[in-house]
């Protein structure tokens, strides 16, 4: 989180009158927020405003004294590039809240402060505790390190002398009075990266995630690995064995859930392109099974090639991506079928020759091999935490195997969050290497080169523990 | 509550005259946390008052000789420095005593 607290007190600048002053800090570039009550006494003078012992002059834009909000307008020099603060509304009783203002006890160039959050008065004012506010402080950005965003701005103090807290002006009070922060923060955060790279490193480096709002417990992460999305992909012939994979299609789902076996008609939203799909779900499955019927290889097309030979095959497309992208496949013999030799396989499918098969015979034997088949692919993608009573003696069967080859593997909710952020952090490389491209000066390339180094870095650890 | 070794804070505080001095205060509590020198007009504004309160009494019988003593102590309350009339003298930051004579030459 230090991160975040160094870039908070780059937005935050001393407003200092000729004989009082307060704190308040960046929400726009040149607009700087602090309470009315610190500038009450400036009038129409100008105010000097001291940002990184840099002196700047400002005026009182908008000065809301009823709700002790004052927007100040200031010049900034050319080259002055102040950081914004994120404002955001989020705030809950027993959040951690840390400030940095300028007390009049202490360090004259800025002193920080942590608190613990009360909660919300009943006229809507923060109250927070265990912190020393002192005279000086008003208008200081309160950052809630949960949310890792500023969640309000200092008011008043409950005793100047201990540390019984104080009070602050909610942010959602400071955007109902000043709306037009709404647009422009936005605005300013999606094109000045800063405070959002601090603070999803700040996530990503955490070992657990910040917000609440994706509860993970450590059961969640290692312990029970439950079978994440479209983890079993099912190819198959329809020509060649659609009744028989309809079946395998219901044992399957009927074990590990419907989302979590993949079978092309049932699995692919109704206009989405096929051929896409297939590619997605191919790649992102965690096992393939290939139903071979008699007629899987020598199935031909009108002209009378034999259809495997043809790479638009969508067998050969599904077998060949799960076989490059080093997906196991299980090649499930049905109906009496035999696993084909190296020599009748076209070359980018010859590796399937050597893979052990399984089979699903039909009945009396269907089910004993269907439940052989769901261990081998409980070795794979997990097991389902409750499968109702049908499956139990499978699951009693399967406990042996379970416990010796338990795969270390990440559940579907971490892994897509993993993945979200890994979107994330491929999106803003991509805006970091435009902005390098087009940066005029030697030090924003420095600056740029450093943040895209950072977020490589990132991108391998989160990398890394996906695979 | 206040014990004999109560915590207390000192403020600076502006006099009319812009010179600043340091006041002793007790009691703070809620407070807007600008940093500014109170102002000193609110305590003289009580001091007036308070005296011209005790004054129209004692005109009124016209005692031959009269004397009042009290004690004040500063604190900050919503802000703001503010009198507090306190019992004895031992923590008072003023003491103020008034006194009547009435002089016999005068009287007809």
């Amino acid at each position: 989180m230090s991160q975040l607290e160094d870039l908070l007190q780059q937005c935050t600048v001393k407003v200092a009158l000729r004989s009082s002053w307060g704190t308040g800090f960046f929400v726009s570039p040149g607009l700087i927020l602090t309470c009315a009550h610190v500038v009450k006494s400036a009038g129409d003078q100008p105010i000097p405003v001291w940002w990184q012992q840099t002196e700047l002059q400002a005026t009182v834009e908008q000065s809301i004294e009823p709700y002790d909000l004052a927007l100040l307008r200031v010049a900034l020099p050319a080259d002055a590039n102040p950081a914004c603060v994120y404002l955001d509304e989020d705030i809950r009783s027993r959040d951690p809240l840390y400030l940095f203002g300028y007390p009049d006890e202490g360090d004259r160039q800025g002193e920080p402060r942590t608190f613990n959050c009360d909660g919300v008065t009943g006229s809507g004012a923060i109250l927070f505790n265990l912190g020393q506010v002192r005279p000086g402080m008003s208008g200081s950005a309160l950052l809630n390190q949960r949310t890792g965003k500023v969640c309000g701005m200092v008011k008043f103090t409950r005793d100047r002398s201990i540390d019984l807290g104080g009070g602050a002006i909610p942010t959602r009070v400071v955007l109902e009075q000043l709306p037009q922060l709404r647009d422009l923060q936005p605005a300013f955060h999606q094109h000045d990266r800063r405070w959002l790279h601090c603070l999803e490193r700040t996530i990503a480096l955490a070992p657990a995630p910040l917000t609440s709002d994706q509860p993970l417990s450590s059961s969640d992460l290692e312990a029970n690995p439950m079978p994440p999305a479209n983890a079993i992909f099912i190819s198959y012939r329809r020509s060649d064995s659609h009744d028989v994979t309809g079946r395998i299609y219901d044992r399957l789902s009927e074990h590990f859930g419907r989302d979590v076996v993949f079978k092309d008609v049932h699995s692919i939203p109704f206009g989405v392109d096929f051929r896409t799909h297939l590619n997605q779900g191919v790649g992102n499955c965690l096992v393939l099974v290939a139903v071979i019927g008699p007629s899987w290889l020598s199935v031909q097309d009108g002209d009378g090639k034999r259809r495997l030979d043809n790479p638009d095959d969508w067998v050969r497309a599904e077998i060949e991506t799960a076989l490059t992208r080093e997906i196991p496949v299980i090649p499930l013999l049905v109906s009496g079928a035999r696993l084909p030799k190296v020599a009748e396989l076209p070359e980018p499918l010859k590796p399937l020759a050597y893979h052990n098969a399984a089979q699903a015979r039909p009945d009396p034997d269907f089910h004993r091999d269907l439940d052989r088949l769901i261990r081998r692919l409980e070795e794979i993608v997990g097991s389902p935490v409750s499968s109702g009573n049908l499956n139990q003696v499978a699951n009693a069967q399967s406990m042996e195997v379970q416990e010796s080859v338990k795969p270390k593997q990440l559940s579907s909710s971490r892994k897509g969050f993993y993945e979200r952020q890994i979107t994330q952090i491929e999106e803003e490389l991509a805006t970091v290497e435009v902005d390098l491209a087009s940066a005029p000066r030697e030090l924003d390339r420095l600056r740029l080169e450093k943040v895209a180094e950072n977020l490589l870095k990132k991108l391998d650890e989160l990398k890394s523990k996906l695979v | 509550m206040t014990f004999a070794d109560s915590r207390s804070d000192t403020v600076p505080v502006q006099l009319p005259n812009g010179a600043i001095v340091k006041f002793e205060v007790t009691q703070t509590g809620r407070e807007d946390v600008s940093f500014d020198p109170k102002q000193f007009q609110p305590v003289a504004d009580a001091i007036e008052g308070v005296v011209q309160m005790i004054a129209t009494p004692i005109q009124k019988v016209k005692p031959k000789k009269a004397s009042v003593k009290f004690g004040m102590e500063l604190a900050i309350e919503s802000g703001q420095l503010t009198a507090v009339i306190v019992k004895g003298s031992g923590k008072a930051n003023l003491e103020i005593t008034l006194e009547w004579e009435r002089s016999s030459q005068v009287e007809p």
